[in-house]
C-alpha cells in the first residue's frame, strides 16, 4: 500500500499533464481500445473518467441453445432471461463507483474502482483495484451479503489486442465460503471498430461440481455505444455468481447461451 | 525488460489459475420433501397438471414457456430426465431424487429458482400435494 499511493500520485500527475496534440511522453497512457468498465461480465481496470457516467444493460437468455429443442420455442429464445442494469460514475479520472442490479436473486453489486496507473511507454500494464459487495435481496438466499476484492490488470499488446488478468476473492458464493480465482480476458480486433472478446474463469479445484465458465462476444462501437453479442455457458454476471464456477442458476461446460450487452457513456 | 516482467506476471498467474476456496458445510434442505404418499403419474396429471397447470398462457400447447407443455400425453416426456430451461444443471424431474428435481424447487419456492414460484401467483399446491409428487419422484418417477 505504501508503494501504491506514491505510484498512483505519480501516475495521476503524469496523466494530468498529457495532451493529445503533444508527442507521447514515457508516462502518457497508450490509447485505449473501445472496451468499457466491464469487458463481457468481468470488470476491466479502466475507470469511466471524471464527469462521466457509464450505463450498462445486460441480457442473458436462460435456456441454452443446445437444450432449446425445436422451432416451437425458437431453440430457446422464447425462454425467460436474466436482465442486468448498471451505472458507473466517475468521481475522478482514477476513481469510479458502480451499482449493478442483476435480476437473478435480485443481486445488487456495489463497487468502487481505483485506477492505480495506466499502461504507457514506460509502464508495462494497467493496474486497478476494485472492491465492493454483492447484496442479494431474494428472500431465503443463504449468506446474502458477499464482499469481494479484485486486482485488475491489463496489457495492450497491439491495436485491439488486450490481455486482462483479474485475481479476485469473494466471501460466499452459492457453495463456497471463500473463493479465489483468476478470470482472464482477451480481445482481438475485427475490422476498424469491432473486437472479439473472450473471457474464461477456471473451475474451482476445491469444489467437485464447479464448472469452467467461458464467454465470447462480438463487440461493435457505434454511435457512442458499445454493442456486444454474447455467447457463453453461464448466465452469471456478478462476482459472487462467477468466481466459484457454482452459479446458483446452474450451468454446464457444454451449454451455449445467447445474450447481449449495451454500454453507453455520457459526459456531464 | 517490459516483456520479461509481463512474462513473469503471466507465469505467476498460471500458477494461480485454478480457482480455490473453502467449501461451505452442507445444510438441510429448506423444506423436507420426504414422508408423503406417492401419487401415481395419472393422479398427478388428473389432479394437478390438467386442472392447475395446463391452461392457456401457462403450460398448454402453443403457449408454454420453454416448451414445457403439461397436457396429458405430453407432460411425462417433457418432465422426466429433461433439463430445466431455467437451470440446465438440474433435470425438471430427476428420477429418485426430488431435491435435485427443478419442479420440486419451483413448487416449493426455493430461493435458488429463477423466476417465480409455481403455480404463478398462487394459490400454491398444498404441502401434501408437493410431498406426493416428491414421493413419486423418489419412487423413480414411473409412468404409472
Amino acid at each position: 500500500m505504501r508503494t501504491l499511493v506514491p505510484a498512483a500520485l505519480l501516475a495521476a500527475l503524469l496523466l494530468a499533464g498529457s495532451a493529445a496534440a503533444q508527442p507521447a511522453g514515457p508516462y502518457d497512457p497508450v490509447r485505449r481500445d473501445p472496451v468499457g468498465a466491464m469487458l463481457i461480465n468481468g470488470a476491466t481496470p479502466y475507470t469511466v473518467g471524471a464527469r462521466e457516467i457509464e450505463l450498462l444493460f445486460t441480457h442473458r437468455f436462460q435456456q441454452p441453445v443446445n437444450d432449446g429443442g425445436n422451432s416451437h420455442n425458437l431453440w430457446g429464445l422464447d425462454s425467460g432471461s436474466d436482465v442486468g442494469l448498471g451505472v458507473a460514475w466517475g468521481a475522478t479520472s482514477h476513481l469510479d463507483f458502480s451499482l449493478y442490479r442483476a435480476s437473478f436473486q435480485e443481486d445488487f453489486e456495489l463497487a468502487g474502482k481505483f485506477l492505480v496507473f495506466e499502461q504507457a511507454p514506460r509502464l508495462p500494464l494497467t493496474l486497478a483495484v476494485r472492491a465492493g459487495a454483492d447484496l442479494l435481496r431474494r428472500p431465503g438466499v443463504a449468506d446474502p451479503h458477499r464482499p469481494f476484492v479484485q486486482l485488475l490488470l491489463a496489457r495492450k499488446l497491439a491495436a485491439g489486442v488486450n490481455l486482462f488478468v483479474s485475481p479476485s476473492w469473494v466471501r460466499d458464493t452459492p457453495a463456497l465460503r471463500n473463493a479465489f480465482n483468476v478470470p482472464i480476458g482477451l480481445t482481438f480486433p475485427l475490422g476498424s471498430s469491432s473486437l472479439i472478446e473472450i473471457e474464461y474463469i477456471h473451475a474451482n479445484r476445491d469444489l467437485k461440481d464447479s464448472q469452467d465458465a467461458w464467454h465470447v462476444a462480438l463487440s461493435k462501437s457505434l454511435g457512442g455505444h458499445i454493442f456486444e453479442v454474447v455467447l457463453g455457458n453461464s448466465r452469471a454476471t456478478t462476482v459472487d455468481q462467477m468466481l466459484g464456477g457454482d452459479s446458483a442458476a446452474g450451468f454446464r461446460r457444454r451449454d451455449v447461451r445467447l445474450g447481449f450487452n449495451i454500454i453507453r457513456d455520457f459526459s456531464y | 525488460m517490459v516483456l520479461r516482467s509481463f512474462r513473469v506476471l503471466l507465469a505467476l498467474d498460471l500458477l494461480l489459475l485454478a480457482g480455490c476456496g473453502t467449501v461451505k458445510s452442507p445444510t438441510e434442505p429448506s423444506t423436507p420433501t420426504g414422508g408423503g404418499t406417492a401419487l401415481t403419474f395419472a393422479q398427478i396429471q388428473a389432479q394437478i397438471f390438467t386442472p392447475v397447470c395446463a391452461k392457456a398462457g401457462c403450460h398448454a400447447a402453443g403457449s408454454s414457456p420453454s416448451g414445457l407443455v403439461l397436457e396429458a400425453g405430453q407432460s411425462y416426456g417433457n418432465l422426466v430426465g429433461r433439463p430445466a430451461a431455467e437451470n440446465s444443471s438440474l433435470a425438471r424431474v430427476a428420477p429418485g431424487n426430488p431435491d435435485a428435481s427443478y419442479i420440486i424447487l419451483k413448487l416449493r419456492g426455493d430461493p435458488n429458482i429463477t423466476g417465480a414460484r409455481m403455480p404463478l401467483g398462487g394459490p400454491y399446491l398444498s404441502a401434501d400435494q408437493i410431498a406426493g409428487i416428491a414421493a413419486w419422484i423418489r419412487a423413480g418417477a414411473p409412468n404409472n
